[in-house]
């Protein structure tokens, strides 16, 4: 292969180059540094985040399509997930003050492991071949597995940390084997090739294709959190500092689902005939099947949850189920926006429980909130908004996020129109135990000894922007809506062949 | 500016107004007290003008005329097809006149209430908002969002001002009411799915529905049906779907009760008008002698049930 065919632009991996300088810089910082400035790190951290950010708006300026060989693309699915990420991580970034300063852990190796971690999910968003895919999946994955284990001195941290980690590698196991496996059938490992290699029907054994893309989605599967590979969630999540959680229930989340998009719809959705059509109508089911499993699950096992940690994990599951439903309409962009709605309330929520819970999260208990609905209303009204938008109430982003979804499954595709109503049944359940909190906060006696806790004004920002963007997406989306519309994959149907 | 929509959002000034007011002076000190009769006398404040400029639009509106009056359409989410839509007509002017002279007779009811004084003259306030836009929407959505609006103060006033087994009663109230309107949000995409999805607006679907130039299948046209119906018997509430009103109404604070009995019960039987009638009409023709059973049932139940009640709130639930 010529160089000059590789396509060599630096500017397409911007946003993953300038994320992992900073860790690196921040990881220098913390070694030459006296006192490890916890603000200084912090405001490093901010800068490189908001720059990569940039980066990513300005990935729009450049030619979409594959850059080093097909190792990376730009495309607006990666746009739009690599912002979700950013977001996430800013977020992450304005709340970590508060969790370390009342730890009192070291800032410095937290804020390069949270950039390093950003780099991972970004260069997954950014995939275009199953090898970057890997790389991405791994970065981000180690970083998180030290991250959830942070406050090394906590049993609860520890046990997390090392369930995350064994579960993790076996998944990846799993993904490296469906990996090769396809290699195996299509002979490459690029995505578009794989297409190509489906649409001109020059598959060597499609037995192994099929076996290798079952692989690969137990290996996504487990990575979102879906039933049935979803045993690990509620333990990690539980154990993980707050903050930590609520990072990786969102981030990694979001990365991965662009990376399956990118798999499975940009890759493994060629319906003309043969294997191709058997793969196509294999997995739409099987994802299918799996979305109405993973939601039941979450909802029915989160109403006898007394742990508002646990409670969220649970849901977090559920609302992978959701944005499942997005998934089998072949298009990125419902389970783009809800994702996005889902995350900005999900960081929202585990900001808001990092302070009520205290440091060592010693209240998790959804109990130990009784009556303090009025004595600290700068933070429970804004956890009572953020359930809210979860249960999918209308005016928050949640309801959005679900409007769009249920809507493009609807319209788009009229055979699975009993995901809609399953996923409609499910959000009934979940109004439930979202309304538990809220009436253990509002409705019950206060119960004594509660102290207000001090908040940071750093956390108060990301609050009050949380609650900006979920007001923003709920009352006024159509302008992302419209961005996103733009330049959409279609699916190939049987009279269009499979070019891009 | 239109008047319907100063009306429907001139409440949700006024509990912008005590929220400042509260952050102002509850920070110079001013004793609880004088502050809480502050916060009744601005509540009541604007649920009076907001009751004048209802009055403006019955002055305004030309009865002589069918159909929507004073309408303001405004694109909103237009790339899904949701326009802010507002206006009223024959039926709904009386609805909405209703609500806002309703509103100072409640407020001036509730002014024993000395627990949270803003805070529940705050949910007093929202709640008047969300359901004057149940009755001047005129497009589904935004009647979707205005419908589940309402929800979340009552829920509050019930929950945190409510009698004894007010948790109760609250949390029962939200599910029954939720149950109904998620699976009428369901029917409501399906209806737009049939009409081309390209609008939610009530009008247009029933004209495009009335002239036969968007056709809803027999078989789906009686799910639907039942959908928008489920929701709306719940909160008319009709029997057998009656059994959270006498919880509700109870526990309520009486201000509560008197907006429960008074307005938003009357949403459900709006709904069953602006929806189930002009959209389906031949499944309403079909159902009227079983609706009509079921509402003699409930007639005849009530008045029976309301015969033994030594609570008087609850004697006027039954009734």
């Amino acid at each position: 292969m010529q160089l000059d065919t590789l396509n060599l632009n630096y500017w397409a991996i911007a946003p993953e180059l300038i994320v992992s300088l900073v860790a690196v810089v921040l990881m220098l910082m913390d070694a030459f540094s006296r006192k490890g400035g916890r603000q200084a790190n912090a405001f490093v951290a901010l800068i490189g985040l908001i720059a990569a950010f940039v980066a990513v708006v300005r990935l729009g300026g450049l030619a979409a399509g594959g850059y080093f060989g097909g190792m990376v693309v730009i495309d607006p699915t990666r746009l739009f997930f690599a912002a979700i990420i950013l977001i996430v991580a800013i977020l992450a970034v304005l709340l970590a003050g508060q969790f370390l300063g009342d730890e009192g852990l070291p800032p410095g190796e937290f804020f390069s492991l949270l950039l390093f971690a950003t780099s991972g999910m970004l260069l997954l968003t950014a995939a275009g071949d199953l090898v970057t895919v890997f790389l991405g999946l791994e970065i981000a994955s180690i970083t998180t597995y030290i991250l959830a284990g942070y406050r090394r001195y906590d049993v609860r941290a520890n046990e997390s940390s090392l369930k995350y980690f064994l579960l993790g590698s076996f998944s990846t196991a799993f993904m490296l084997y469906g990996m090769a496996l396809t290699y195996g059938a299509t002979g490459t490992t690029n995505i578009e090739g794989i297409r190509q290699a489906i649409a001109s029907e020059s598959i060597n054994f499609p037995a192994l294709l099929l076996l290798g893309a079952a692989m690969m989605l137990v290996g996504f599967g487990f990575k979102i959190a879906s039933a049935p590979f979803h045993l690990w969630t509620p333990d990690v999540y539980e154990g993980a500092p707050t903050l930590v959680t609520g990072f990786m229930g969102t981030g990694p989340k979001v990365a991965v689902f662009a990376a399956f998009i990118r798999v499975f719809i940009g890759g493994f959705d060629v319906p003309i005939a043969g294997v191709g059509l058997q793969l196509h109508n294999g997995w739409i089911h099987a994802v299918a099947v799996i979305s109405v499993i993973t939601m039941t699950v979450g909802n029915i096992v989160a109403i006898s949850q007394k742990n508002i940690k646990r409670l969220l994990a649970y849901s977090s599951i559920a609302h992978a189920g959701y944005a499942l439903v997005g998934f089998v309409t072949g298009d990125f962009a419902p389970v783009a926006f809800y994702l996005l709605a889902y995350s900005i309330v999900s960081v929202g929520a585990f900001g808001v429980i990092q302070l009520l819970a205290r440091a060592g999260d010693q209240k998790t208990m959804i109990d130990d909130y009784a009556g303090i609905g009025f004595e600290a209303p700068a933070l429970t009204f804004p956890l009572a908004i953020f359930l809210l938008s979860l249960a999918g109430i209308p005016s928050t982003a949640g309801f959005i996020g679900k409007f769009y979804v249920f809507k493009s499954a609807w319209v788009t595709t009229p055979s699975l129109r009993y995901l809609v109503v399953a996923a409609v049944i499910n959000s009934i359940i979940s109004i439930y135990y979202y309304l538990y909190p809220i009436v253990v906060i509002f409705f019950r006696p206060l119960a004594p000894g509660f102290v207000r806790p001090r908040m940071q004004k750093a956390t108060a920002l990301a609050i009050i922007l949380t609650i900006i963007g979920t007001f923003y997406l709920g009352l006024l989306p159509n302008r992302l809506l419209k961005s996103m519309e733009k330049g959409q994959p279609a699916r190939i149907t049987a009279n269009q062949p499979g070019t891009k | 500016m239109n008047l319907i929509t100063i009306t429907t959002f001139l409440p949700l000034l006024g509990a912008v107004a005590l929220v400042l007011h509260g952050l102002f002076w509850g920070a110079r000190g001013t004793s609880g007290e004088k502050l809480d009769g502050q916060y009744r006398l601005i509540t009541l404040f604007f649920t009076i003008v907001n009751f004048l400029v209802s009055l403006l639009i019955l002055a305004g509106y030309d009865s002589s005329q069918a159909g929507a009056q004073m309408v303001t359409k405004v694109a909103w989410i237009d790339w899904l097809g949701v326009s802010y839509h507002v206006g009223i007509d024959g039926i709904t002017i009386w609805l909405v006149l209703l609500t806002t002279f309703l509103m100072p007779i409640s407020v001036l009811a509730s002014w024993h209430v000395t627990k949270r004084v803003r805070e529940y003259m705050l949910f007093m306030l929202i709640l008047e908002t969300g359901m004057l836009g149940v009755f001047v929407s005129f497009d589904m959505f935004l009647f979707y969002l205005f419908f589940e609006v309402t929800l979340i103060p009552m829920y509050f006033l019930i929950g945190v001002w409510g009698g004894e087994r007010r948790i109760y009663a609250a949390v029962k109230f939200f599910i029954y009411t939720v149950v109904g309107s998620l699976l009428m949000l369901v029917a409501i995409l399906a209806v737009y799915a049939y009409n081309g999805s390209t609008t939610f607006d009530i009008i247009e679907i029933t004209s495009n529905i009335a002239s036969g130039k968007t056709v809803i299948p027999g078989g789906v046209r009686f799910w639907l049906w039942g959908a928008f119906a489920l929701a709306f018997f719940i909160k008319v509430p009709l029997f057998p779907l009656h059994t959270w009103l006498p919880d509700a109404h109870v526990e309520a604070p009486t201000a509560g009760s008197i907006i429960l009995a008074g307005v938003l019960l009357k949403m459900g039987t709006y709904g069953l008008m602006r929806f189930n009638l002009p959209f389906f009409p031949d499944i309403s023709r079909q159902a009227a002698p079983w609706v009509m059973t079921l509402a003699v049932i409930g007639i005849i139940y009530g008045a029976l049930v309301a015969m033994v009640q030594p609570d008087m709130k609850k004697l006027v639930a039954y009734s």
